[in-house]
């Protein structure tokens, strides 16, 4: 998918490293921590050490990320903040933006034993490429009359803020393999650019012209984590008591939580009932393999003494049970208790995990749970042909993988299960990628 | 766009003149210089004037192709048309 795009941006900064490799003649300590802007209440101590008139600097190196590729920068504009230890012994503190080597705008001197804010011009005429290699030159300069080597300059930050432009088209590709996998990304593209996307789940795409021509990318295998806390509930029959209404939703087992679900049967002595916790792990992906979990609950009984307690959490798929189950019978405060063996899950069982909460006669009591899940993305390649404009993508795979054809439908790609071709006045079913053929005009039906 | 003459009076720009009709009713004559379409760019079977005034028909041709959940039967499409059966 393709669409034309402008706008404008900026972007903000501090001080993220430091290189003090042109301080020989002098030194740098009591460095603050990360130079945190131009509020920074600590500083780094810059010393000239050596004599009259010897200059020495330190450049502090600017991060700058989130700028699209092929903007154009409109303004850098910086503020730094110091103080010189003393006017006399120490007549010059200068400041400067550089781009690697190259001085940029113009220089901003501190001659003031008080602590202030000052801006530094940072001139026209910037590319992303210099913005890059941003850095703050801090230059101390000694005097000519001063026999004491006491004097420094404290600098305690510097603020950055980088604007741009950006005109050209972005390009949105989905990858699919032929079940049910889908990695997204989306770049900027300067409108007529070569470009190679590149991302943690996505390499070596190169989008060339306005129509959007794909000759190849790799998609790699990914892993993650997803946490959940209950979502919705379902109560069992028989049940006597409302407080669970008020604590679904609110349940991490880690936060400071004093509610809890505290319910009973309305059953006789070997009763009980339940309540189904839900929990939404729809950020995982479909064809994900789940390698790991950890589930902790809190909660307590009602007596540790009554025979007919029972306060029990286990998984459950569905109405499906799931590994083994922890009984909360132990303490009559609150308690984070672990689900140690959750069992073997798959991603579609995921679809309706449940943590059931069954109580007996005296009410149990959960404040909240956790269910946190690992998981991996398999490996697949495909190499992506003749995509020339955003209605029809075709998928000619290499590395092991298969076929899949998309038609871009109601604003929806939607995968392509099987395709015929009309012969002699029959429906003949074709293989996907042999459906369409180069050259051709195609118009919908 | 044309600059003409009529009747000794000149006329810039202009892009069409419409003229009355022997036996009534009006033509109009439209510059077509700057066409730049031929017959390869133009739907197979469509008439369509050249930069030089006179008519072509185009020979541009597309292949149908047709969405659906379900397979096509045979008194649906024509030979060379696609049907794409999507999930």
């Amino acid at each position: 998918m393709s669409r034309p795009v402008s706008g404008s941006g900026s972007v903000d900064a501090v001080p993220s490293g430091v290189d003090t490799s042109h301080s020989s003649n002098g030194g740098i300590s009591s460095q603050s921590s990360g130079y945190a802007g131009s509020s920074n209440t600590s500083y780094a101590t810059i010393t000239a050490t050596t004599g009259a008139s010897v200059s020495s600097y330190v450049s502090y190196t600017f991060s700058v990320t989130g700028i699209p590729s092929g903007a154009t920068i409109t303004s850098v504009t910086c503020s730094v903040k110091g103080r010189v230890s003393s006017t006399n012994y120490l007549p010059t503190a200068v400041h400067q933006l550089y781009a690697g080597g190259t001085a940029k705008g113009s220089t901003t001197s501190f001659a003031s034993t008080t602590a202030s804010a000052r801006s530094v011009n940072g001139g026209s005429s910037w590319t992303l490429s210099e913005i890059a290699n941003i850095q703050i030159r801090s230059t101390v300069t000694r005097g000519t009359s001063s026999t004491t080597r006491s004097a420094n300059f404290r600098f305690y930050g510097a603020s950055l803020t980088v604007s741009y432009t950006y005109s050209g088209t972005e390009y949105e590709i989905t990858v699919s393999n032929s079940t049910t996998a889908t990695v997204g990304y989306e770049q900027w593209v300067p409108e007529g650019d070569d470009t190679t996307v590149t991302a943690d789940t996505l390499t070596g795409i190169t989008v060339t012209d306005n129509g959007v021509d794909v000759t190849s990318q790799f998609v790699q295998g990914t892993s993650g984590t997803a946490s959940s806390v209950p979502t919705s509930y379902t109560a069992g029959s028989s049940i006597n008591g409302t407080n669970y209404q008020s604590t679904i939703g609110k349940g991490s087992d880690t936060s400071n939580r004093t509610g809890n679900d505290y319910f009973s049967t309305t059953q006789g002595g070997s009763g009980s009932t339940y309540i189904d916790y839900h929990f939404d792990f729809s950020d995982i992906p479909q064809n994900a393999t789940i390698t790991s979990m950890s589930v902790t609950v809190k909660g307590h009984c009602e007596s540790t003494s009554e025979s007919r307690e029972i306060s029990r959490v286990q998984c459950y798929t569905g109405t499906t049970a799931k590994g083994s189950y922890v009984d909360m019978t132990d303490s009559t405060t609150d308690k984070v208790y672990t689900i140690s063996s959750p069992g073997t899950w798959t991603r579609a069982e995921l679809d309706d995990a449940r943590i059931k909460h069954t109580i007996g006669v005296y009410g149990g009591l959960m404040s909240g749970a956790t269910w946190v899940v690992n998981y991996t993305v398999s490996g697949y390649s495909y190499t992506l042909t003749n995509v020339q404009a955003d209605h029809l993508i075709v998928f000619a795979p290499s590395g092991g993988g298969t076929t899949a054809l998309y038609v871009k439908l109601n604003g929806s790609w939607r995968q392509v299960t099987a395709a015929y071709k009309k012969q002699n006045g029959s429906w003949v079913q074709v293989a996907l990628d042999g459906a369409f053929e180069a050259g051709v005009n195609y118009v919908a039906g | 766009m044309a600059n003409i003459t009529i009747w000794g009076a000149s006329y810039t720009n202009v892009p069409a003149c419409t003229l009355p009709k022997t036996g009534g009713g009006t033509v109009r004559f439209t510059d077509t210089s700057a066409t730049t379409a031929t017959a390869s760019d133009v739907a197979s079977g469509k008439v369509f004037v050249k930069a030089d005034g006179s008519q072509d028909t185009g020979s541009l041709a597309f292949v149908t192709y047709y969405t659906s959940s379900s397979s096509p039967s045979s008194s649906q499409g024509s030979n060379g048309d696609i049907w794409l059966v999507t999930s």
